[in-house]
Protein backbone atom coordinates (compact mmCIF):
# COMPACT_ATOMS: atom_id res chain seq x y z
CA UNK A 1 0.00 0.00 0.00
CA UNK A 2 3.07 2.40 1.01
CA UNK A 3 3.95 2.05 -2.65
CA UNK A 4 0.63 3.73 -3.68
CA UNK A 5 1.24 6.64 -1.81
CA UNK A 6 2.90 8.89 -4.55
CA UNK A 7 0.81 7.55 -7.42
CA UNK A 8 -2.19 9.00 -5.22
CA UNK A 9 -0.15 11.96 -4.75
CA UNK A 10 0.64 13.02 -7.70
CA UNK A 11 -3.02 12.28 -9.07
CA UNK A 12 -3.76 14.73 -6.06
CA UNK A 13 -2.04 17.50 -7.34
CA UNK A 14 -2.70 16.84 -11.32
CA UNK A 15 -7.05 17.11 -11.17
CA UNK A 16 -8.60 19.56 -13.72
CA UNK A 17 -9.27 23.57 -12.44
CA UNK A 18 -11.42 24.79 -14.92
CA UNK A 19 -14.80 24.68 -13.24
CA UNK A 20 -18.16 26.55 -12.24
CA UNK A 21 -16.32 29.42 -10.13
CA UNK A 22 -13.38 29.74 -12.66
CA UNK A 23 -14.08 33.34 -13.55
CA UNK A 24 -16.39 34.08 -10.23
CA UNK A 25 -13.75 36.60 -9.54
CA UNK A 26 -14.79 38.83 -12.48
CA UNK A 27 -18.34 37.99 -12.88
CA UNK A 28 -19.14 38.17 -9.04
CA UNK A 29 -16.73 40.17 -7.13
CA UNK A 30 -16.62 43.83 -6.85
CA UNK A 31 -14.94 45.87 -9.34
CA UNK A 32 -13.73 49.78 -9.40
CA UNK A 33 -15.03 51.16 -12.96
CA UNK A 34 -13.41 54.39 -14.32
CA UNK A 35 -14.54 56.10 -17.22
CA UNK A 36 -18.51 57.79 -18.22
CA UNK A 37 -21.03 57.58 -16.12
CA UNK A 38 -23.22 55.46 -18.90
CA UNK A 39 -20.27 52.69 -18.70
CA UNK A 40 -20.22 52.73 -15.30
CA UNK A 41 -23.98 51.80 -15.58
CA UNK A 42 -23.75 49.29 -18.35
CA UNK A 43 -20.19 47.70 -16.76
CA UNK A 44 -22.39 45.78 -13.98
CA UNK A 45 -24.93 44.91 -16.48
CA UNK A 46 -22.27 43.52 -19.23
CA UNK A 47 -20.86 41.99 -16.22
CA UNK A 48 -24.25 39.99 -15.35
CA UNK A 49 -25.75 39.28 -18.45
CA UNK A 50 -22.93 38.71 -20.98
CA UNK A 51 -19.96 37.83 -18.84
CA UNK A 52 -21.55 35.19 -16.62
CA UNK A 53 -21.61 32.79 -19.59
CA UNK A 54 -18.92 34.14 -21.84
CA UNK A 55 -16.04 33.41 -19.73
CA UNK A 56 -13.66 33.82 -22.25
CA UNK A 57 -11.01 35.47 -20.05
CA UNK A 58 -10.58 38.22 -22.39
CA UNK A 59 -14.35 39.09 -21.80
CA UNK A 60 -13.29 39.35 -17.94
CA UNK A 61 -10.65 42.31 -19.18
CA UNK A 62 -12.99 44.37 -21.11
CA UNK A 63 -13.10 47.16 -18.39
CA UNK A 64 -12.71 50.11 -20.06
CA UNK A 65 -14.88 51.42 -23.24
CA UNK A 66 -11.69 51.45 -25.05
CA UNK A 67 -11.43 47.76 -24.38
CA UNK A 68 -15.22 47.16 -25.75
CA UNK A 69 -14.31 48.75 -29.28
CA UNK A 70 -11.44 47.08 -29.80
CA UNK A 71 -12.93 43.72 -29.23
CA UNK A 72 -15.48 44.47 -32.11
CA UNK A 73 -18.69 43.89 -30.34
CA UNK A 74 -19.05 47.51 -29.77
CA UNK A 75 -18.81 50.52 -32.68
CA UNK A 76 -18.54 53.55 -30.90
CA UNK A 77 -21.42 55.86 -31.21
CA UNK A 78 -24.16 53.05 -33.03
CA UNK A 79 -26.09 50.60 -30.91
CA UNK A 80 -26.95 49.41 -33.76
CA UNK A 81 -23.71 48.24 -35.48
CA UNK A 82 -22.85 46.63 -31.92
CA UNK A 83 -23.01 43.29 -31.64
CA UNK A 84 -23.59 43.43 -27.75
CA UNK A 85 -27.02 45.28 -28.77
CA UNK A 86 -27.68 43.68 -31.93
CA UNK A 87 -27.30 39.89 -30.97
CA UNK A 88 -29.98 40.45 -27.54
CA UNK A 89 -33.58 39.35 -27.89
CA UNK A 90 -34.47 42.71 -27.58
CA UNK A 91 -32.92 43.97 -30.19
CA UNK A 92 -34.94 41.75 -32.68
CA UNK A 93 -36.62 38.28 -33.52
CA UNK A 94 -33.39 36.99 -34.38
CA UNK A 95 -31.78 37.99 -31.12
CA UNK A 96 -30.01 35.05 -29.65
CA UNK A 97 -28.67 36.09 -26.13
CA UNK A 98 -28.51 36.00 -23.68
CA UNK A 99 -28.80 32.03 -23.72
CA UNK A 100 -30.06 31.18 -20.53
CA UNK A 101 -32.63 34.30 -19.63
CA UNK A 102 -34.34 36.09 -22.04
CA UNK A 103 -34.61 39.48 -23.15
CA UNK A 104 -33.05 41.93 -20.17
CA UNK A 105 -35.47 43.73 -18.29
CA UNK A 106 -36.10 46.99 -20.66
CA UNK A 107 -34.49 49.20 -17.74
CA UNK A 108 -30.67 46.95 -19.16
CA UNK A 109 -31.50 46.84 -22.31
CA UNK A 110 -31.99 51.25 -22.52
CA UNK A 111 -29.17 51.32 -20.39
CA UNK A 112 -26.48 49.36 -22.84
CA UNK A 113 -28.38 51.73 -25.58
CA UNK A 114 -28.04 54.11 -24.19
CA UNK A 115 -24.41 53.75 -23.03
CA UNK A 116 -23.11 52.83 -26.84
CA UNK A 117 -25.35 55.36 -28.84
CA UNK A 118 -23.17 57.88 -26.74
CA UNK A 119 -19.73 56.77 -27.17
CA UNK A 120 -17.90 59.56 -28.57
CA UNK A 121 -16.25 57.83 -32.08
CA UNK B 1 -18.84 -20.50 -7.97
CA UNK B 2 -20.86 -19.59 -11.67
CA UNK B 3 -23.81 -20.21 -9.77
CA UNK B 4 -22.87 -18.11 -7.17
CA UNK B 5 -22.40 -15.59 -9.64
CA UNK B 6 -25.87 -15.89 -11.61
CA UNK B 7 -27.45 -15.89 -8.28
CA UNK B 8 -26.31 -12.79 -6.95
CA UNK B 9 -27.01 -10.83 -10.38
CA UNK B 10 -30.48 -12.46 -10.01
CA UNK B 11 -31.23 -11.54 -6.66
CA UNK B 12 -29.31 -8.30 -5.66
CA UNK B 13 -31.86 -5.46 -6.46
CA UNK B 14 -30.35 -2.35 -5.26
CA UNK B 15 -28.03 -1.23 -7.66
CA UNK B 16 -27.65 0.98 -10.87
CA UNK B 17 -25.35 3.04 -13.02
CA UNK B 18 -27.34 5.47 -14.67
CA UNK B 19 -30.34 7.30 -12.28
CA UNK B 20 -32.92 5.51 -14.62
CA UNK B 21 -32.12 1.81 -13.72
CA UNK B 22 -34.73 2.29 -10.85
CA UNK B 23 -36.81 1.34 -13.29
CA UNK B 24 -34.65 -2.00 -13.21
CA UNK B 25 -35.99 -2.04 -9.52
CA UNK B 26 -32.60 -0.62 -8.84
CA UNK B 27 -32.98 2.15 -5.83
CA UNK B 28 -29.07 2.78 -4.34
CA UNK B 29 -25.88 2.87 -6.41
CA UNK B 30 -23.20 1.68 -4.10
CA UNK B 31 -23.87 -1.87 -5.42
CA UNK B 32 -22.82 -0.71 -9.22
CA UNK B 33 -20.24 2.04 -8.33
CA UNK B 34 -17.77 2.04 -5.73
CA UNK B 35 -18.80 5.89 -5.17
CA UNK B 36 -22.39 5.11 -3.21
CA UNK B 37 -23.00 8.69 -4.83
CA UNK B 38 -22.79 7.12 -8.34
CA UNK B 39 -20.90 7.84 -11.54
CA UNK B 40 -17.23 7.08 -11.93
CA UNK B 41 -15.77 4.03 -11.51
CA UNK B 42 -18.23 0.70 -11.91
CA UNK B 43 -17.17 -1.78 -9.24
CA UNK B 44 -17.74 -5.81 -10.52
CA UNK B 45 -21.40 -6.29 -9.77
CA UNK B 46 -21.98 -3.12 -12.16
CA UNK B 47 -20.32 -4.47 -14.85
CA UNK B 48 -22.15 -7.54 -15.01
CA UNK B 49 -25.34 -5.46 -14.88
CA UNK B 50 -24.10 -3.38 -17.66
CA UNK B 51 -22.88 -6.71 -19.71
CA UNK B 52 -26.21 -8.42 -19.34
CA UNK B 53 -29.16 -6.98 -18.04
CA UNK B 54 -28.74 -2.81 -19.71
CA UNK B 55 -27.39 -4.38 -23.15
CA UNK B 56 -29.02 -6.44 -25.71
CA UNK B 57 -28.55 -9.85 -25.99
CA UNK B 58 -29.29 -9.79 -30.03
CA UNK B 59 -25.24 -9.83 -30.93
CA UNK B 60 -24.51 -12.99 -29.28
CA UNK B 61 -24.67 -16.22 -31.02
CA UNK B 62 -27.85 -18.22 -29.71
CA UNK B 63 -25.59 -20.70 -27.08
CA UNK B 64 -24.13 -17.72 -24.94
CA UNK B 65 -26.36 -18.18 -22.03
CA UNK B 66 -26.46 -14.66 -19.09
CA UNK B 67 -23.97 -16.48 -16.78
CA UNK B 68 -21.34 -16.75 -20.07
CA UNK B 69 -21.87 -13.19 -21.00
CA UNK B 70 -21.22 -11.87 -17.00
CA UNK B 71 -18.14 -13.63 -17.20
CA UNK B 72 -16.61 -11.58 -20.41
CA UNK B 73 -18.01 -8.34 -18.14
CA UNK B 74 -14.02 -7.95 -16.78
CA UNK B 75 -11.28 -5.41 -18.26
CA UNK B 76 -10.87 -6.24 -21.69
CA UNK B 77 -13.29 -9.19 -21.77
CA UNK B 78 -11.36 -11.14 -19.21
CA UNK B 79 -12.23 -12.97 -15.54
CA UNK B 80 -10.18 -11.00 -13.20
CA UNK B 81 -6.56 -13.31 -11.97
CA UNK B 82 -7.17 -11.15 -8.07
CA UNK B 83 -9.58 -9.47 -5.92
CA UNK B 84 -7.18 -6.58 -5.31
CA UNK B 85 -6.84 -4.21 -8.31
CA UNK B 86 -9.09 -3.35 -11.34
CA UNK B 87 -8.23 -1.38 -14.21
CA UNK B 88 -11.10 0.57 -16.95
CA UNK B 89 -10.89 2.62 -20.05
CA UNK B 90 -13.70 4.86 -20.54
CA UNK B 91 -13.99 7.25 -24.15
CA UNK B 92 -17.24 9.22 -24.57
CA UNK B 93 -17.34 11.43 -27.96
CA UNK B 94 -20.21 13.24 -29.81
CA UNK B 95 -20.98 14.81 -32.59
CA UNK B 96 -22.75 18.07 -31.65
CA UNK B 97 -25.07 20.06 -33.96
CA UNK B 98 -26.59 23.73 -32.83
CA UNK B 99 -29.47 25.19 -34.68
CA UNK B 100 -29.14 22.75 -37.61
CA UNK B 101 -30.59 24.44 -40.92
CA UNK B 102 -29.47 27.68 -40.07
CA UNK B 103 -27.36 29.37 -42.83
CA UNK B 104 -26.27 31.97 -40.17
CA UNK B 105 -26.48 30.29 -36.30
CA UNK B 106 -25.57 26.62 -37.64
CA UNK B 107 -22.44 24.96 -35.71
CA UNK B 108 -21.36 21.60 -36.08
CA UNK B 109 -18.47 19.59 -33.89
CA UNK B 110 -16.86 16.36 -33.17
CA UNK B 111 -16.12 16.43 -29.27
CA UNK B 112 -14.01 14.24 -27.58
CA UNK B 113 -15.78 14.53 -24.18
CA UNK B 114 -13.70 11.94 -22.10
CA UNK B 115 -10.97 9.59 -22.57
CA UNK B 116 -9.72 8.31 -19.10
CA UNK B 117 -8.29 4.98 -17.14
CA UNK B 118 -9.09 3.99 -14.04
CA UNK B 119 -7.51 2.33 -11.15
CA UNK B 120 -8.70 0.88 -8.17
CA UNK B 121 -7.15 -0.93 -5.27
CA UNK B 122 -9.50 -2.60 -3.11
CA UNK B 123 -8.65 -4.46 0.07
CA UNK B 124 -10.85 -6.29 2.55
CA UNK B 125 -14.45 -8.31 2.45
CA UNK B 126 -17.15 -6.17 0.18
CA UNK B 127 -13.99 -4.02 -0.96
CA UNK B 128 -14.22 -2.62 2.85
CA UNK B 129 -11.29 -0.18 1.61
CA UNK B 130 -11.10 1.83 -1.79
CA UNK B 131 -8.67 3.67 -3.75
CA UNK B 132 -9.94 4.83 -6.74
CA UNK B 133 -7.82 7.09 -9.31
CA UNK B 134 -8.85 8.52 -12.32
CA UNK B 135 -6.66 10.10 -15.18
CA UNK B 136 -7.20 11.36 -18.91
CA UNK B 137 -8.88 13.68 -21.19
CA UNK B 138 -11.15 15.73 -20.89
CA UNK B 139 -11.75 18.97 -22.80
CA UNK B 140 -11.81 22.85 -21.42
CA UNK B 141 -15.57 23.71 -21.73
CA UNK B 142 -16.23 25.29 -25.57
CA UNK B 143 -16.50 28.82 -24.45
CA UNK B 144 -13.31 28.76 -22.01
CA UNK B 145 -10.22 30.05 -23.55
CA UNK B 146 -8.04 28.33 -21.09
CA UNK B 147 -4.06 27.34 -21.45
CA UNK B 148 -4.64 24.87 -18.76
CA UNK B 149 -3.39 20.78 -19.74
CA UNK B 150 -6.44 19.02 -20.67
CA UNK B 151 -5.35 15.55 -19.43
CA UNK B 152 -6.12 15.31 -15.77
CA UNK B 153 -8.28 13.61 -13.12
CA UNK B 154 -11.37 14.34 -12.19
CA UNK B 155 -11.49 12.02 -9.27
CA UNK B 156 -9.40 10.38 -7.20
CA UNK B 157 -10.57 9.47 -3.41
CA UNK B 158 -9.94 6.68 -0.74
CA UNK B 159 -12.79 5.18 0.56
CA UNK B 160 -13.55 2.70 4.17
CA UNK B 161 -16.76 0.86 5.12
CA UNK B 162 -16.81 0.60 8.83
CA UNK B 163 -19.74 -1.92 8.32
CA UNK B 164 -21.57 -2.59 5.33
CA UNK B 165 -24.39 0.56 6.04
CA UNK B 166 -21.17 2.95 6.78
CA UNK B 167 -18.69 4.75 4.94
CA UNK B 168 -16.33 7.63 4.70
CA UNK B 169 -14.81 8.54 1.68
CA UNK B 170 -11.94 11.48 1.41
CA UNK B 171 -10.68 13.16 -1.44
CA UNK B 172 -11.74 14.58 -5.13
CA UNK B 173 -15.46 13.98 -5.69
CA UNK B 174 -18.59 14.99 -7.03
CA UNK B 175 -20.15 17.41 -4.93
CA UNK B 176 -23.10 15.63 -3.33
CA UNK B 177 -26.97 17.18 -4.66
CA UNK B 178 -29.60 16.31 -6.35
CA UNK B 179 -30.20 13.90 -9.16
CA UNK B 180 -27.20 12.93 -10.99
CA UNK B 181 -28.47 12.69 -14.59
CA UNK B 182 -25.76 11.87 -17.43
CA UNK B 183 -26.52 15.27 -18.98
CA UNK B 184 -24.49 17.93 -17.63
CA UNK B 185 -25.86 20.57 -19.70
CA UNK B 186 -29.48 20.05 -17.26
CA UNK B 187 -30.50 22.99 -15.39
CA UNK B 188 -30.76 20.80 -12.75
CA UNK B 189 -26.50 20.58 -12.60
CA UNK B 190 -25.40 24.01 -13.92
CA UNK B 191 -27.63 26.30 -11.23
CA UNK B 192 -25.94 24.45 -7.91
CA UNK B 193 -23.22 23.75 -9.87
CA UNK B 194 -22.86 20.41 -9.96
CA UNK B 195 -21.71 19.74 -13.70
CA UNK B 196 -19.31 17.65 -14.89
CA UNK B 197 -16.03 19.96 -13.77
CA UNK B 198 -17.63 20.51 -10.35
CA UNK B 199 -15.66 18.24 -8.64
CA UNK B 200 -14.38 19.17 -5.09
CA UNK B 201 -12.00 17.97 -2.81
CA UNK B 202 -13.61 16.58 0.69
CA UNK B 203 -14.93 13.99 2.80
CA UNK B 204 -18.19 12.14 2.31
CA UNK B 205 -20.17 9.96 4.87
CA UNK B 206 -22.98 7.78 4.06
CA UNK B 207 -25.39 5.78 5.75
CA UNK B 208 -27.16 3.46 3.30
CA UNK B 209 -30.22 1.87 5.52
CA UNK B 210 -32.75 -0.33 4.79
CA UNK B 211 -35.61 2.03 3.80
CA UNK B 212 -33.64 5.02 3.22
CA UNK B 213 -30.00 6.75 2.48
CA UNK B 214 -28.24 9.71 3.67
CA UNK B 215 -25.05 11.44 2.75
CA UNK B 216 -23.19 14.25 4.18
CA UNK B 217 -20.37 16.10 2.75
CA UNK B 218 -18.15 18.66 3.66
CA UNK B 219 -15.69 19.94 1.09
CA UNK B 220 -13.01 22.17 0.33
CA UNK B 221 -13.15 23.25 -3.29
CA UNK B 222 -10.88 21.90 -6.32
CA UNK B 223 -7.07 22.30 -4.74
CA UNK B 224 -5.80 22.89 -7.96
CA UNK B 225 -7.58 25.83 -8.23
CA UNK B 226 -6.25 29.14 -6.85
CA UNK B 227 -7.61 29.96 -3.18
CA UNK B 228 -10.08 32.45 -3.92
CA UNK B 229 -12.24 30.57 -6.15
CA UNK B 230 -12.80 27.58 -4.44
CA UNK B 231 -15.79 26.99 -3.30
CA UNK B 232 -16.21 25.66 0.64
CA UNK B 233 -19.32 24.15 2.49
CA UNK B 234 -21.41 21.04 3.32
CA UNK B 235 -24.06 19.38 1.15
CA UNK B 236 -26.60 16.81 2.29
CA UNK B 237 -28.76 14.61 0.48
CA UNK B 238 -30.99 11.98 1.89
CA UNK B 239 -33.28 9.45 0.06
CA UNK B 240 -36.34 7.41 1.21
CA UNK B 241 -37.49 4.24 -0.13
CA UNK B 242 -41.50 4.44 -0.37
CA UNK B 243 -44.08 1.45 -1.58
CA UNK B 244 -41.31 -0.67 -2.05
CA UNK B 245 -39.77 0.55 -5.35
CA UNK B 246 -39.58 4.24 -5.79
CA UNK B 247 -37.53 6.76 -4.14
CA UNK B 248 -38.02 10.27 -3.01
CA UNK B 249 -34.76 12.45 -1.80
CA UNK B 250 -34.13 15.97 -1.10
CA UNK B 251 -30.75 17.69 -0.79
CA UNK B 252 -29.40 21.23 0.64
CA UNK B 253 -26.20 22.58 0.17
CA UNK B 254 -24.35 25.67 1.21
CA UNK B 255 -20.97 26.95 -0.29
CA UNK B 256 -19.42 30.02 -0.86
CA UNK B 257 -15.73 31.83 -1.73
CA UNK B 258 -14.24 35.13 -1.55
CA UNK B 259 -17.11 36.54 -3.85
CA UNK B 260 -20.22 34.44 -3.85
CA UNK B 261 -22.33 32.68 -1.29
CA UNK B 262 -24.53 29.92 -3.32
CA UNK B 263 -27.56 28.25 -1.69
CA UNK B 264 -29.07 25.35 -3.40
CA UNK B 265 -31.69 23.12 -2.21
CA UNK B 266 -33.95 20.54 -4.11
CA UNK B 267 -36.45 17.64 -3.85
CA UNK B 268 -36.61 14.72 -6.29
CA UNK B 269 -38.04 11.74 -6.81
CA UNK B 270 -37.49 8.37 -8.95
CA UNK B 271 -40.64 6.29 -9.79
CA UNK B 272 -39.86 2.74 -11.24
CA UNK B 273 -41.96 2.21 -13.85
CA UNK B 274 -41.53 -1.68 -13.88
CA UNK B 275 -39.32 -3.86 -16.96
CA UNK B 276 -36.45 -1.00 -17.12
CA UNK B 277 -38.73 2.16 -17.18
CA UNK B 278 -38.59 5.20 -15.12
CA UNK B 279 -39.83 8.96 -14.53
CA UNK B 280 -37.20 10.99 -12.69
CA UNK B 281 -38.27 14.61 -11.30
CA UNK B 282 -36.44 17.00 -9.71
CA UNK B 283 -37.22 20.88 -8.50
CA UNK B 284 -34.83 23.15 -7.03
CA UNK B 285 -33.54 26.60 -6.51
CA UNK B 286 -30.60 28.45 -5.83
CA UNK B 287 -29.39 31.67 -4.44
CA UNK B 288 -26.33 33.55 -5.22
CA UNK B 289 -25.61 36.24 -2.84
CA UNK B 290 -22.58 38.18 -4.86
CA UNK B 291 -20.07 41.02 -3.96
CA UNK B 292 -21.15 42.87 -6.60
CA UNK B 293 -25.21 43.62 -6.05
CA UNK B 294 -25.62 42.60 -9.87
CA UNK B 295 -24.79 38.97 -9.46
CA UNK B 296 -27.53 38.58 -6.83
CA UNK B 297 -30.29 36.25 -7.73
CA UNK B 298 -32.61 33.41 -6.90
CA UNK B 299 -32.57 30.45 -9.97
CA UNK B 300 -35.32 27.91 -10.39
CA UNK B 301 -35.25 24.93 -12.23
CA UNK B 302 -36.85 22.03 -12.53
CA UNK B 303 -36.28 18.31 -14.59
CA UNK B 304 -39.15 15.53 -15.72
CA UNK B 305 -36.94 12.76 -17.79
CA UNK B 306 -38.68 9.74 -18.39
CA UNK B 307 -36.90 6.63 -19.88
CA UNK B 308 -39.16 4.04 -21.41
CA UNK B 309 -37.77 0.70 -22.37
CA UNK B 310 -39.44 -1.08 -24.90
CA UNK B 311 -37.06 -4.00 -25.80
CA UNK B 312 -33.76 -5.10 -23.93
CA UNK B 313 -30.97 -2.77 -24.35
CA UNK B 314 -33.15 0.09 -25.98
CA UNK B 315 -34.43 3.17 -23.87
CA UNK B 316 -36.35 5.79 -25.56
CA UNK B 317 -36.24 8.90 -23.70
CA UNK B 318 -37.75 12.50 -23.07
CA UNK B 319 -36.09 15.36 -21.33
CA UNK B 320 -38.66 18.42 -20.18
CA UNK B 321 -36.49 21.03 -18.10
CA UNK B 322 -37.99 24.01 -16.48
CA UNK B 323 -35.46 27.33 -16.21
CA UNK B 324 -35.73 30.94 -14.20
CA UNK B 325 -32.91 32.24 -14.09
CA UNK B 326 -33.65 35.29 -11.97
CA UNK B 327 -37.36 35.10 -10.33
CA UNK B 328 -37.83 38.64 -10.19
CA UNK B 329 -37.94 38.81 -13.62
CA UNK B 330 -40.62 37.95 -16.38
CA UNK B 331 -38.62 35.39 -18.55
CA UNK B 332 -38.10 31.66 -18.46
CA UNK B 333 -37.04 29.04 -20.39
CA UNK B 334 -38.34 25.59 -21.36
CA UNK B 335 -35.79 22.72 -22.79
CA UNK B 336 -37.75 19.43 -24.04
CA UNK B 337 -36.64 16.97 -26.11
CA UNK B 338 -36.68 12.84 -27.46
CA UNK B 339 -33.88 10.64 -27.04
CA UNK B 340 -32.64 7.12 -27.86
CA UNK B 341 -30.39 5.28 -26.45
CA UNK B 342 -28.86 1.46 -27.56
CA UNK B 343 -26.40 -0.34 -25.88
CA UNK B 344 -25.97 -2.78 -28.79
CA UNK B 345 -23.27 -5.01 -27.05
CA UNK B 346 -21.86 -4.85 -23.81
CA UNK B 347 -19.29 -1.88 -23.40
CA UNK B 348 -21.42 0.25 -26.16
CA UNK B 349 -23.38 3.22 -25.49
CA UNK B 350 -25.00 5.23 -28.57
CA UNK B 351 -27.52 7.90 -28.06
CA UNK B 352 -29.28 10.73 -29.56
CA UNK B 353 -30.24 13.73 -28.01
CA UNK B 354 -32.70 16.63 -29.41
CA UNK B 355 -33.13 19.65 -27.35
CA UNK B 356 -35.61 22.54 -28.26
CA UNK B 357 -35.42 25.58 -26.13
CA UNK B 358 -37.83 28.07 -25.82
CA UNK B 359 -37.22 31.06 -23.82
CA UNK B 360 -41.30 32.65 -22.74
CA UNK B 361 -41.20 36.49 -22.42
CA UNK B 362 -44.30 38.65 -22.15
CA UNK B 363 -42.26 41.57 -23.42
CA UNK B 364 -41.10 39.90 -26.64
CA UNK B 365 -40.89 36.72 -29.04
CA UNK B 366 -37.70 34.73 -30.06
CA UNK B 367 -37.32 32.05 -32.33
CA UNK B 368 -36.85 28.69 -30.83
CA UNK B 369 -33.25 27.39 -30.60
CA UNK B 370 -32.81 23.55 -31.77
CA UNK B 371 -29.65 21.39 -31.04
CA UNK B 372 -29.26 17.49 -31.39
CA UNK B 373 -26.31 14.94 -30.26
CA UNK B 374 -25.16 11.70 -31.57
CA UNK B 375 -23.00 10.19 -28.90
CA UNK B 376 -20.97 7.04 -28.83
CA UNK B 377 -20.08 5.61 -25.27
CA UNK B 378 -17.54 2.73 -24.99
CA UNK B 379 -15.49 1.46 -22.20
CA UNK B 380 -13.44 -1.67 -21.80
Amino acid sequence: MRGLLPLYLFLLVSCQNTNSNSFDIQQYGSTTISGSTNFQAAYPILQNRCASCHTHSSWASYKTEEAWIASGYVVAGSADNSQVINRLFNYSSSGDMPKDGGPLPQSEYDVLVNWTDNITP
Amino acid sequence: MKYILLLLILSIQSSYAYVNYIGHGYTSCLNCHYNPSGGGALNDYGRVVSATLISSGALYPKTWSEEKIAYTSGFLFRKPKQNWFRTQLNYRGFQFVNNPGSKTKETKAWINMQFDGRAIFKFGKNDKFIAVMNYGYSPNPRNVQSKQTEWRSREHYLGYRFTPKVGVYAGLMDKVFGLKVIEHIAYSRTTPQVAQNDQTHGVMAHYLGDTWEGFAQGFVGNLSQDENVRMKGLSFMGEKTIYDIHRIGASVMKSSNTVLDLTSYSVHTKLNLKDGSALLAELGQSQYQADNSAGNRTSRYGLVQTYLRPIRGVYFLTNIEYFKKDLTLDPFNVRWGPGLQYFPIQRMELRLDMYNTRVFSSTSSQKDSWMYLLQTHIWL
